[in-house]
């Protein structure tokens, strides 16, 4: 015993010498590395500038001075009790300047994000892990659009001045902050902020370009084609919508408008067939952009306004809803600017000092994504397989342009080395079927911005629309209401014109300069509308324009109808609308989807007197006990969700390769093509051919999936329907930027479901990014909300503190004073003084 | 006394070196340790507990304000008590204190190799 302790009860000596590097190495690596998803624990707990002192330093002071260089006169500004900043200044450019100081204030990290995430130097700021994101952003010339839409600005342009006011706030507060505020995530990385440039506005908006605009769509479809036949693929992913609901309305008509719709058999898959789909297939995902083909669209944005003669108060009503990713810290920074030109409230997208949704004193507008048609590609013949120089146009050799770049880490060494080619169509890209172009409006020429900023002070709707003439990209359909009383829509963007039927759904042949654009289509045939007859107003990403009325190609394979159909049902039926009812209606529980799919069922169960038990015990629980609202403590929306997952699978079959063991169909009709194939009851699409010994019709298939959804739920969530709640099947998870353990709130019941005004795939990383809503009276009134907070700093109160009313479907008050003094209960005050001032 | 007072000078070159520099001033205090204490049996003892107070007092200065609500907030975040977390940071303030202060101290103090 003596002998193993050494001498004095000591261990032995090579023992100590073991543990005592064994705790070092260990407490350096825990400290010094991210492990499994927990991050690095040195700069976690170091209570100076670790967790504790972000938490330290988290809430706003109520009284502080500081200077601001660039200023020419002070600027105030007052947080309210929801952590909204109402800057009030003389000048706008001083206003402007404040707004870059207070947003890097709370969303410094986020920013640099955002503009990384456009110029592709991720890697850079998080490491290799972004290294395929990066790629695809350098690869689509993001950061090249960006710069040269700055490069246009001249020297004089006040467009020019106000972005260098607002990056020059942002540099401010990064130059004195003190080292307790540099965002957590900052010191979990290990970096520092970089400084911010007056482009990085543009950064952001070819961000948003790529969310809202980009799709590749095409490319998949020849895929689905090699799968399925090009009769098929034409049929059910149509360039018009079977249900028409459009965004302009048709005057007298109060229904939708069902096209004519045909459902030609697919091909038999051969071998070949399925191994043209697979070549075809990888290209999409090689090129990596989410597609509408494989997935219901879960980016359901709505908005909604009502003339003066349908509300109780006799004044226009204008309801928002923009849904996009849902994230913490969260999209969207809420702020209200009063300057001698200026009085504007809304939300900005950090990295830019311009509300892209809000209201002044006369005007209030909302967006919901046109989701037109504004990508195309371009099959190459070029001289080399492997590094090409040239490419053939109308039989001339052409020269392509090439650049190598880099990527980095966070040390300054090279990850990565690609390669970037152009055409003078685009980007070149390096795909299995080839090498392919690509055009994308995004990529050329516009002054966004410069729309922008004339709409903040539009005191009409035909100022607003006016002003808006410069933006084209992302193409939003723009709702606005005035206090005149005046509604109008507006799908505003670039649409480009192809030649021969004028269609963009397929590749193009790159080797003829005709296949190239043509132009755009007139700013006066954009779908537009100013105070319909019907006196109100709806956008739900539907097709916008019925085609019986204008034709003219702006998209294909639309988005469903049925939240459009729900919004347009609750308007028609109420004549005096109120703001309260506006708000309620975002988080209405129903969709016209519902019905259509349970009378099938309904009529299909009836139409096989001997249909499984579990088949009949699902009817009777969904026709019993369901009301039809998706709300959180539902049963039946449990099991219809379960129907409508196991009718999809059952009924599209024909998108799984043969022999393909993940059950992941190359694409999926949406919900519109399934409930317009329910009106041919043989259709051969309805023959599941993994049951080699039967061919199915549509009743057989609808009692299938009633069979199995009872099944599946039963065995997923108990026996007893008692026991089923929405709420734990349909959850939101609102992760962190760098999806941090801890920093996200996930599993958050909602109350939406498949065609209601929030829809949700399961996934719940997508949702109501900013509801809100105007009433435009003699005094102007405003509710709003949206998931999260107004602070990037996670143990800020101001980080989730709007959680909760947006999980209820509650607006909170905005408030719009006119003067500092004229708001309430103000939570801090920040006077922003220029330099020389003491 | 002298380890008492020694224990204390860990300490305030803890808190002082994390308050300039960063947290991985901890082992480099503790391997000082180990090194002027290479004879004392107590150094690693020493040099964990005095990292410990060290960035307890820092902890008690950033803290001092509301310390309640800062480790409730904090607490969701990390997945861990409130508590919890000022032990989990003492710990791993000691630990690597106490591990360098151990290892340095082992390397100066090998015994020399005995005869057969």
């Amino acid at each position: 015993m003596t002998e193993r302790l050494g001498r004095r009860g000591q261990l032995p000596w090579g023992l100590r010498l073991a543990v005592a590097a064994t705790g070092l190495v260990g407490g350096l690596v825990v400290g010094g590395r991210s492990i499994g998803g927990v991050p690095a624990l040195g700069p976690l707990l170091d209570p100076v500038h670790g967790i504790l002192a972000s938490a330290a330093t988290a809430e706003l002071a109520p009284t502080e001075s500081l200077a601001l260089g660039g200023l020419t006169d002070s600027v105030v500004v007052r947080y309210d009790d929801r952590g909204v900043p109402h800057i009030f200044a003389r000048r706008t450019l001083d206003a402007v300047r404040a707004v870059g100081f207070v947003q890097a204030r709370d969303r410094l990290f986020q920013m640099e994000m955002t503009a990384r995430a456009a110029a592709g130097t991720l890697t850079e700021l998080v490491g290799a892990r972004a290294l395929p994101a990066d790629r695809s952003a350098r690869r689509r010339g993001m950061a090249a659009a960006a710069e040269a839409r700055w490069a246009a600005l001249s020297d004089t342009s006040e467009l020019r001045r106000l972005l260098e006011a607002y990056s020059d706030g942002v540099n401010a507060w990064i130059a004195q902050m003190p080292a307790t505020a540099l965002p957590i995530e900052y010191r979990l990385l290990g970096a520092r902020p970089r400084t911010f440039r007056p482009q990085d506005t543009f950064y952001m908006l070819s961000v948003m370009a790529q969310t809202l605009s980009y799709r590749d769509d095409e490319l998949r479809r020849e895929a689905v084609e090699a799968l399925v036949g090009a009769a098929a693929t034409a049929a059910l992913f149509p360039v018009d919508a079977p249900i028409q609901e459009p965004i302009i309305p048709v005057p007298g008509r109060l229904t939708p408008r069902f096209l004519e719709v045909g459902f030609p058999a697919p091909v038999v898959p051969t071998a070949a067939r399925v191994a043209a789909a697979r070549r075809i297939g990888a290209t999409r995902d090689w090129i990596g952009a989410p597609s509408l083909l494989s997935d219901e669209a879960v980016v359901g944005s709505n908005n909604w306004a009502v003339g003066p003669t349908r509300t109780e108060a006799g004044h226009a009503l204008l309801a928002g809803d923009p849904h996009l990713q849902l994230t913490l810290p969260s999209i969207w920074y809420e702020l209200h600017l009063v300057t001698d030109s200026l009085d504007v409230y809304g939300v900005t997208l950090p990295l830019s000092p311009f509300p892209s949704i809000g209201f002044n004193r006369d005007v209030a507008w909302t967006a919901t994504n046109t989701g037109a048609d504004v990508v195309d590609f371009y099959r190459e013949t070029v001289d080399d397989s492997v590094a090409p120089t040239r490419y053939r146009v109308d039989g001339v050799d052409r020269a392509i342009s090439s650049e190598v770049v880099a990527f980095l880490d966070r040390g300054g060494d090279t990850l990565a080395i690609d390669t970037l080619y152009r055409t003078h169509r685009g980007p070149l890209l390096r795909s299995p079927m080839g090498w392919v172009s690509m055009r994308w409006t995004a990529l050329e020429p516009s002054n966004e911005f410069a729309g922008v900023w004339g709409a903040l002070r539009a005191t009409s709707t035909d100022g607003w629309y006016e002003a808006m003439r410069p933006f084209r990209v992302p193409a939003q359909n723009f709702l606005v209401a005035d206090r005149a009383g005046h509604i109008a829509i507006r799908s505003v963007g670039r649409f480009p014109i192809r030649p021969g039927d004028g269609r963009g759904d397929r590749v193009f042949d790159g080797s003829r300069s005709a296949s190239d654009w043509l132009g755009d289509v007139p700013f006066d045939r954009i779908p537009q509308v100013l105070d319909p007859a019907q006196g109100y107003l709806a956008s739900a990403n539907q097709q916008p324009i019925d085609p019986a009325t204008d034709p003219t190609y702006l998209g294909w394979d639309w988005p469903t109808p049925w939240r459009a159909m729900r919004i347009n049902e609750v308007l028609r039926a109420d004549a005096a609308m109120t703001p309260e009812k506006m708000s309620a209606t975002h988080t209405d529980p129903r969709s016209p989807l519902t019905a259509a799919i349970l009378n099938q069922a309904r009529a299909s169960l009836g139409a096989r007197p001997g249909a499984p038990a579990a088949a009949q015990d699902a009817m009777r629980v969904l026709q019993e006990g369901w009301d039809g609202r998706f709300t959180v403590e539902s049963s039946g929306a449990v099991l219809y969700d379960a129907l409508v997952t196991a009718l999809t699978d059952l009924t599209w079959d024909e998108f799984l390769a043969p022999d393909d063991t993940t059950s992941r169909r190359m694409a999926t009709p949406n919900s519109m093509m399934l409930v317009r194939l329910f009106g041919d009851p043989t259709a051969a699409w309805w023959d599941d051919r993994r049951t080699a010994d039967r061919v199915e019709t549509r009743d057989d298939i609808l009692v299938a999936a009633l069979e199995r959804a009872w099944l599946r739920t039963g065995s997923a969530y108990g026996d007893s329907p008692a026991n089923w709640r929405w709420g734990t099947v349909r959850q939101a998870n609102i992760r962190h930027l760098l999806e941090l353990p801890g920093f996200g709130r996930e599993s958050i019941p909602m109350q939406s479901g498949p065609g209601t005004l929030s829809p949700n795939d399961g996934r719940g990383v997508h949702g109501a990014s900013w509801r809100f809503v105007v009433e435009l009276g003699d005094s102007l009134r405003a509710w709003g909300t949206y998931p999260g907070g107004q602070s990037g700093n996670p143990f800020s109160s101001r980080y989730d503190d709007r959680l909760a009313d947006w999980r209820r479907g509650a607006l909170a008050p905005l408030q719009t004073p006119r003067t500092p003094d004229a708001l309430g209960a103000a939570r801090s005050t920040l006077t922003l003084r220029p330099e020389a001032a003491r | 006394m002298k380890r008492f007072a020694w224990t204390l000078l860990v300490a305030a070159l803890t808190a002082v070196g994390t308050w300039a520099l960063d947290w991985w001033i901890v082992p480099v205090v503790g391997a000082l340790t180990g090194l002027a204490l290479r004879t004392d049996r107590f150094a690693s003892m020493i040099a964990g507990v005095g990292a410990a107070l060290g960035w307890g007092g820092l902890l008690g200065f950033t803290l001092s304000r509301a310390a309640g609500a800062l480790l409730a907030t904090i607490g969701p975040v990390l997945r861990m008590a409130p508590d919890r977390i000022v032990w989990v940071t003492l710990a791993f303030a000691a630990l690597l204190a106490a591990s360098a202060a151990a290892l340095v101290r082992a390397l100066l103090t090998r015994p020399a190799p005995t005869a057969p």
